[in-house]
């Protein structure tokens, strides 16, 4: 099992080439314009621009901003029923699994940091950037202000959206034409987040990802965790090595933050730590556990 | 399926009723916050007991995001400025967001 984990684990990367191929199949979109078919009544588990001419999914984050932005004389603003009570159902299921394993922007900033170059940490210390992001951006503003304003500033969107129909396909000439600060301070955003995922692990999911901030709402109470046996553990630091949020697994996975990628489980030399389910010593009692080892009397 | 959705809810909106006034607002978000500040500060109290608390608010939020799944796939009622969240998501998602490309 544990060499199965660590294989999965290690192929990481294509579990995300995945996600980015399961919700992004339209691909003569790019040719016939964007898919408008029912899949797109859901959203996709992460940040993933419905305007992609691929994209076969609504955006979590899109979503949530439109409905916010809609203003009423009664109502304050709606909240997007659906969306939420999808991403809480995914959140209490698997965590931020889904960010470490599927995430195609994830795994794209992954694979660049394993570029050679000098690396700068991340101090968790700035993690509540992305809480304020959340609020500001796509709560305050568009409420405030009716337009998604995440979505103005979304380095994903201009990925998967704002390049590829600007360069090529249906309507780009004409996009061109009225294409004008914004596409140069979203496209800024892009190349910043790239350029800085080279130096620094992930630093759009730690810091700005308004769908990785919901899911760290319930990270502590989702069904997959990473159980970390402190007996066992000798602090050697590989597990900080490879890990997204640059902590020890002791203290990595007990933090809201954590991806569940797996690398402390995968790395660790003593498989201190391992994936498992949050409630089962409850559902479970300990003692009728198979292959639990009883303590021997200290007497 | 509508009265377990509100009588789930019912005790947290009885107490901020009085302080809000009933919109999607005040029936879902503050219940459900006010409901998760409660268990944080019992968990709190209760120690030994917090992985007790823990299931419960897996438990708790949990039949949240199936009735709020459940209300969203629901039509809603005709004044309703939006007929169905699934409908109104697709209305969204099918059209270029000028936001998204960079268009002001």
């Amino acid at each position: 099992m544990k060499k199965i984990i660590n294989k999965l684990v290690y192929l990481r990367p294509l579990f995300g080439l995945a996600g980015f191929i399961i919700f992004n199949s339209y691909f003569i979109g790019f040719l016939k314009g964007i898919y408008t078919g029912n899949n797109k009544r859901f959203c996709a588990p992460f940040i993933n621009c419905h305007s992609c001419p691929s994209a076969t999914f609504a955006c979590p984050a899109g979503l949530i901003q439109h409905y916010l932005s809609y203003h009423h004389l009664f109502k304050i603003w709606l909240i997007p029923k659906f969306v939420i009570g999808t991403l809480v159902l995914i959140a209490l299921i698997a965590g931020k699994a889904i960010c470490g394993w599927i995430c195609p922007f994830g795994t794209i900033q992954t694979l660049l940091y394993r570029l050679k170059s000098v690396k700068i940490p991340l101090s968790p210390k700035l993690h509540f950037i992305k809480y304020v992001v959340f609020i500001g951006l796509v709560i305050y503003l568009p409420v405030l202000l009716g337009a998604p304003w995440f979505c103005k500033l979304c380095p994903v969107g201009s990925l998967e959206a704002g390049v590829p129909l600007i360069s090529f396909g249906t309507g780009s000439v004409q996009l061109r034409e009225i294409a004008g600060n914004l596409f140069s301070i979203k496209l800024a955003f892009l190349s910043l987040f790239l350029l800085w995922s080279v130096f620094s692990k992930r630093p759009f999911c730690r810091l700005f990802c308004p769908i990785g901030t919901i899911y760290s709402l319930f990270n502590k109470f989702s069904l997959l965790e990473v159980k970390v046996d402190d007996d066992k553990c000798i602090h050697c630091g590989k597990c900080k090595k490879l890990c997204p949020i640059e902590n020890e697994a002791p203290l990595a996975a007990r933090s809201v933050d954590c991806f569940l990628c797996g690398e402390c489980v995968r790395i660790c030399p003593t498989d201190a730590v391992k994936y498992g389910f949050r409630y089962s010593d409850l559902i479970i009692p300990r003692s009728l556990k198979p292959n639990d080892k009883q303590k021997p009397n200290k007497a | 399926m509508d009265r377990i959705f509100y009588s789930l809810l019912s005790v947290p909106i009885l107490i901020t009723k009085s302080l809000v006034p009933y919109s999607s607002l005040g029936a879902i978000i503050i219940p459900v916050v006010g409901v998760l500040i409660i268990t944080i500060i019992l968990s709190f109290i209760l120690t030994p007991y917090r992985k007790y608390f823990k299931l419960l608010i897996f438990i708790y939020f949990l039949f949240v995001s199936v009735l709020l799944i459940y209300q969203g796939i629901k039509p809603r009622p005709p004044e309703d400025i939006i007929s169905s969240d699934l409908r109104e998501n697709r209305n969204y998602a099918i059209t270029i967001c000028l936001s998204c490309i960079g268009i002001e």
